[in-house]
């Protein structure tokens, strides 16, 4: 009998793309490309190169699978930090064509479960993601926007402030009362 | 900023974290962390805020074109060594069990601390961990379970063992799996596991011979709690390799 991935562990699964099994990369991808793809988008604002970024970064998980440390933290924190790191990379070599002040974030919504099976990793993910925006949510839309352009586009202080035409001490304000205020919240929530 | 006496960087620790901070300043946050702890605590909490800012993100799915791209890509010459098929996969749990889980502590922290500097290349550091000699036993499964699938990965010198399975029967809350050692005709019983509703489970076996000492192992329902010899069905088995 055929085994059944979807309910593997992501460890499980990135040991056998470690070993070259096609489907558990399949099953991996199908759990965290719109994750890998959503943060490579917000920091281009270009599809094309958010899909470049988000199969980049699948190939190297076929390629590393075997690099992935637990102590990282979870597989979806170290597949977002890759994405946001590749995708800043990219950004920075032709910013000047893609100028982006807009991160879209996730308002927080009613408790609804996502389409599939919702096996287990599937309802864990999403029940962070509720509240992760439910947090973020929490704070004024200045701080959303400067904190998303520091964090997913790698811009500095000076850059933020020239793009919103603010003083570089209230964007210094804003990004650190933001994440004191998340901190915050998470410890709250005991979330991690 | 200061606490009892000592200068620490809690103000500049948001900026570490942002990746914000100039070269020169980053390298002192670095250089002060390795040797403050109430830093390192600051420091690994707003850590745990970046990790989980991109769940916040509203999510979308690249055309369907980005994952047939990305399969055709993976045909290197890595995949075309590749064994496909079930046998293949099963071994390739082994994997799993290589792994040893980083020291907790002090040591998190300061993984916490270097992780986010050091991700890329890290994520660059191959380890190839796939030399570390195994042994890979399927277990058949018998009428009662004839969708059941069972492995067993075991150590080079039978030193420590995990079965995993898959399609057992869900048992009812006073029931559990009980996993045999046989030798000479005398069981011992190795553990209790029970499955989740698609009959997926994982035991490390314990046993007080090495598991190349035995020669064979079962699976069979017992009551909660387990039961001095098997009395239940027999659901998987196989002989061991000594």
């Amino acid at each position: 009998m055929a085994m059944d991935y979807t309910h593997f562990t992501d460890e499980i699964l990135l040991n056998l793309i470690a070993s070259s099994d096609e489907n558990a990369l399949s099953e991996f991808y199908d759990r965290y490309s719109r994750l890998v793809y959503s943060v490579a988008l917000n920091t281009l604002s270009d599809i094309e190169r958010a899909e470049e970024v988000t199969q980049d970064v699948f190939e190297r998980v076929w390629e590393k699978a075997q690099s992935y440390n637990s102590g990282q933290g979870r597989v979806a924190t170290w597949l977002a930090s890759i994405a946001r790191h590749r995708s800043i990379d990219l950004y920075r070599q032709t910013r000047s064509r893609h100028e982006n002040m807009h991160i879209t974030w996730q308002e927080a919504e009613a408790n609804d479960l996502p389409d599939g099976q919702n096996v287990e990793w599937e309802v864990d993910l999403h029940q962070r993601q509720q509240r992760i925006r439910w947090m973020v949510a929490q704070l004024p839309a200045e701080q959303k926007l400067a904190l998303g352009m520091a964090f997913f586009q790698g811009l500095t202080h000076t850059e933020i402030a020239g793009a919103l035409n603010e003083p570089v001490g209230t964007v210094k304000t804003r990004i650190r009362l933001g994440m004191q205020k998340l901190r915050t919240l998470l410890q709250d929530e005991q979330l991690t | 900023m200061s606490i009892q006496g000592e200068n620490h960087v809690f103000d500049l620790l948001t900026d570490y974290v942002l990746e914000l901070l100039p070269d020169a300043e980053a390298s002192q946050v670095s250089t002060h962390l390795a040797g403050c702890l109430f830093c390192q605590a600051e420091y690994a909490r707003l850590q745990q805020v970046a990790d989980v800012l991109p769940l916040a993100l509203s999510q979308a799915s690249p055309s369907p074109r980005v994952k047939s791209n990305l399969m055709a890509a993976i045909h290197s010459p890595k995949s075309q060594t590749s064994i496909s098929g079930e046998t293949m996969s099963w071994k390739n749990l082994a994997g799993i069990f290589r792994r040893r889980l980083p020291a907790l502590g002090m040591a998190l922290i300061m993984v916490l601390a270097l992780s986010n500097l050091l991700l890329w290349r890290q994520f660059n550091s191959f380890n190839d961990l796939a030399n570390t000699s195994m042994q890979v036993i399927t277990l058949a499964n018998t009428n009662e379970a004839p969708q059941a699938v069972g492995t067993l990965i075991m150590g080079q010198n039978g030193d420590y063992g995990t079965l995993v399975v898959d399609h057992l029967p869900l048992l009812d809350a006073e029931q559990q799996y009980q996993v045999w050692l046989i030798r000479d005709g005398q069981r011992t019983s190795s553990g209790l596991f029970s499955v989740n509703y698609e009959g997926y489970g994982s035991l490390e076996l314990s046993a007080p011979l090495l598991l190349n000492q035995y020669d064979s192992i079962g699976v069979t329902i017992e009551p909660r709690g387990g039961s001095p010899g098997p009395t239940g069905a027999k659901m998987l088995g196989s002989d061991l390799p000594h």
